[in-house]
């Protein structure tokens, strides 16, 4: 073989090859950058980092559910019924505030009118890093300039996890959509799960400072929550805290943070409240369910049932919290928590 | 900007490529050197353009300086020059390490400057360095200034070496036949490319991921985590930086230059002197030439001998990193370098195999001294390697899961084996295997070299997306 022949058959065979895949990539577009779902698989593996991006471009919708973990188990359809929208839920599990905040940047930027956002707001996104997400992402998911088109088309990894795994479920006869709307956090949910799972943390000597945490709240509502607030005053925006069980407050009884916790947490919604498109309900004081932990699997992790609930009391405004009874609801949580037998919890059946 | 990126492989090599031998052709031989300097720039200012501006200073100094030496070969102007260099270089690279010294043991609190350090600076340093000092000993004759400056920017070699002398680059640049596109040369740069780029991004990058798992989890680590730990960075700087240079070694054969060899299958030496004929060569060709012989080389007796040898390995130690470890690993090289010739009759007679696996394991171990945030934890990891357990946790062994992947799905194989079978095949290919180098020039440019160039190009192509960096770009 001549070296020009050579050549030229490397240059063509890998132009051929490369954008044959890309086509192939293109056509079949498991992570719907291009579009919505096509009717080449019925079913979709989906990974939060992964596929979020592609929703937030390409689905229709007026509302919007984004969170932690904390959201992951609650039911689009349900809320659709019940809050008279049409929803996308958008979870990022221990996601920060900058995770939140690129997600609907591309759901503001999207086609979309978006009407309501519904944010689950909790301490970790409000006390977290503020400029980094919580796991490196993908970027050029998150992108839309054509470079990063090269990187989605000629990506073996995602034709490896994503295209062939949907190719496997189709063939297998499995329906999921993208955008999964059911119960996607699965476990143990009882009181034994809940507690073995739990490892106390001795008792701190000492507590840690308010100021830390109202600062670190200031710098994580200042750079990714109140900027859209303020960019969207056309978009109602609800924040909710959600119940987590009664041994997470222990955690933080422990470890000497609640108080700055609730100092922080103060300092964060009352500053929301000032907007007029803001509106924010508090249920980190279910003690009811809070205290009952067949409700979850770990420390903070309820099943489905506790995210059926918060959508009823979404849609009949229970439990909102306003500038006038802020205050007074934070306190009264406050002695609960300062009140309440803990140590109790682990102490042995008698 | 990367080797391993879409806009590198798939425009800029191909536009610049394009521009110079499309200006060769139309003879407008000036405009073709000139598009070279500027896409060279691009190429180095592309993330950060204010680094142009810090390579354009130092050529301009430099340059000045030269055209001074040649009029006037004073050794001080010489001097001035070499310090301007290294002032420049510990500038950027030493200054908050010596801040961080003067706090340590003066208990004082200077603010660290915390300053960038510009993308190969140490390379285009010592570069021209080499070339102030041939101009004052009157071995360089005068470049013009674009000569000058396309010798220290020309692309390939510019962030991560080899580091060239003018008299092996400058020449090639001026010969008329090498303006014209040679397939010979282009068939040989595109597979030295392709299996440079498959070294980095999918041998290189994947060990990288048990590298940084093993060194993040150091105390829990099982004796067999740590000895892979190990293994695997001895895999990732070996792919990663040779595998830079075969890229490089590529890119310049497709403009017909040829880059002296960098790596000369390192792994199979057997002693610590040889060892360093075939790591990093052209770095110890410059260090010998500029540092160890201007000290008097072995000309003045064995101790002064033996005490150049470790000032040579002690400087090479300081130049790789502003650090402790990066200092105890050159002094521990340089150690075994004056062990290896104090002893040398003894070691001839050892037979090979058992002076390559002693070799072998004393580069592992100083790999440790190198790669640790500190000295004490490079201690704890060969620590680890007693800690007993041959377990393997889920986050090392699905470290290679890309590539393994693959191997998962054809051969259905657990994967811890393809950890331990990956690791195993990829030393045996640097120990036993032909380097690139020798790849290019003795195979024939058949079907089968057509199909695994492809294979390796394609492979690699397909798995660029992701977080990537050089090892070397920091050095």
């Amino acid at each position: 073989m001549t070296t020009k022949r050579w050549t030229l058959c490397f240059l063509l065979l890998s132009a051929v090859t490369l954008t044959l895949f890309a086509g192939i990539m293109y056509v079949t577009d498991p992570l719907i950058r291009y579009g919505t779902e096509s009717k080449l698989f019925s079913y979709y593996e989906y990974s939060e980092l992964y596929s979020n991006p592609g929703i937030a471009k390409n689905y229709r919708y007026d509302t919007v559910l984004v969170g932690t973990s904390m959201i992951q188990n609650t039911d689009v359809q349900e809320c659709n019924e019940l809050l008279g929208c049409d929803m996308v839920r958008l979870p990022y599990p221990g996601g920060t505030s900058y995770n939140m905040k690129t997600i609907l940047d591309i759901c503001f930027a999207s086609d979309n009118t978006v009407e309501t956002v519904y944010w689950e707001l909790d301490e970790h996104q409000l006390f977290g890093v503020h400029d980094a997400p919580r796991d490196p992402l993908p970027d050029y998911l998150y992108r839309s300039d054509h470079l990063q088109d090269l990187s989605y088309l000629l990506n073996l990894d995602i034709f490896f996890h994503y295209d062939l795994k949907n190719l496997r479920g189709t063939l297998q006869g499995i329906e999921q959509p993208v955008a999964r709307e059911g119960e996607t956090l699965t476990g143990d949910f009882s009181e034994k799960a809940t507690l073995s799972s739990y490892n106390r943390p001795n008792k701190a000597e000492t507590s840690a400072s308010s100021e830390q945490y109202i600062a670190d709240a200031k710098r994580n509502l200042e750079s990714n929550i109140i900027p859209l607030v303020e960019a969207n005053p056309d978009t109602e925006f609800v924040f909710f805290t959600v119940p987590f069980s009664i041994l997470y407050w222990d955690r933080e009884m422990q470890n000497g943070t609640f108080d700055a916790v609730m100092d922080g947490l103060e300092y964060a919604l009352e500053r929301l409240l000032e907007y007029e498109n803001v509106r924010i309900y508090f249920y980190h004081d279910e003690w009811e369910i809070v205290t009952d932990l067949d409700n979850y699997k770990d420390y903070s992790h309820y099943g489905s049932w506790i995210n059926s609930y918060m959508t009823r009391a979404l849609a009949n405004y229970q439990d909102r919290l306003t500038a006038d009874n802020c205050e007074s609801i934070l306190n009264e949580m406050r002695d609960y928590i300062h009140s309440y037998d803990f140590d109790g919890i682990f102490a042995p059946a008698t | 900007m990367l080797f391993n990126s879409y806009v590198f492989i798939f425009l800029f090599l191909p536009l610049t490529l394009l521009l110079y031998f499309g200006l060769n052709k139309c003879r407008q031989y000036t405009l073709a050197k000139l598009s070279l300097v500027i896409a060279s720039l691009v190429f180095y200012g592309y993330n950060e353009p204010y680094y142009v501006l810090i390579i354009l200073s130092s050529i301009g100094m430099n340059y000045a300086l030269c055209c001074v030496l040649q009029r006037y070969p004073k050794k001080a102007i010489l001097a001035g020059g070499i310090i301007a260099n290294v002032i420049l270089l510990g500038y950027f690279k030493y200054f908050d390490f010596l801040l961080e010294n003067i706090n340590r043991f003066t208990g004082s609190a200077f603010d660290y400057l915390n300053i960038a350090l510009p993308l190969g600076i140490s390379f285009f340093t010592f570069q021209q360095i080499s070339y102030l000092v041939d101009t004052a000993k009157g071995e360089c004759k005068q470049h013009s200034f674009w000569d000058y400056v396309l010798f220290v920017t020309f692309f390939p070699q510019l962030v991560a070496g080899p580091i060239v002398s003018h008299d092996e680059m400058l020449p090639q640049f001026a010969d008329m036949q090498r303006k014209r596109l040679n397939f010979d040369n282009f068939a040989r740069g595109l597979q030295a490319f392709s299996i440079g780029l498959f070294k980095k991004v999918i041998v290189a990058d994947n060990f990288g991921r048990i590298v940084s798992y093993g060194y993040q989890n150091i105390p829990t680590l099982s004796s067999l985590e740590a000895i892979l730990t190990i293994l695997a960075y001895t895999v990732q700087i070996y792919f990663d930086f040779s595998g830079y240079c075969d890229m490089a070694t590529g890119i310049a054969l497709m403009f017909n230059i040829k880059l002296p060899m960098n790596f000369n299958s390192p792994y199979k030496a057997a002693t610590i002197l040889e060892f360093w004929k075939r790591w990093h060569i052209t770095l110890t060709r410059f260090l010998t030439k500029y540092i160890y012989i201007p000290l008097g080389g072995n000309r003045k007796g064995k101790v002064r001998t033996y005490l150049n040898v470790f000032l040579v390995f002690l400087i090479s130690g300081i130049w790789h990193g502003a650090g402790y470890t990066f200092i105890l690993w050159g002094v521990l090289h340089g150690i075994a370098n004056i062990l290896c010739r104090l002893f040398r009759k003894t070691v001839d007679k050892i037979p090979r195999p058992i002076n390559w696996l002693m070799n072998f394991v004393f580069l592992n171990l100083t790999w440790v001294v190198f790669r640790a945030p500190s000295v004490g934890e490079a201690w704890q990891l060969i620590k680890q390697v007693g800690a007993g357990g041959f377990g393997l946790s889920v986050e090392l062994a699905s470290s290679l899961y890309q590539p393994a992947s693959i191997a998962v799905m054809v051969l259905v194989l657990p994967l811890t084996a393809v950890v331990l079978v990956c690791t195993a095949a990829v030393l045996a290919i640097a120990v036993f295997g032909k380097n690139t180098n020798e790849i290019i020039e003795r195979s024939r440019l058949s079907g089968w070299t057509l199909l695994t160039t492809w294979a390796l190009f394609i492979v690699s192509a397909l798995s660029l997306s992701g977080v990537s960096t050089f090892l070397y770009f920091n050095f």
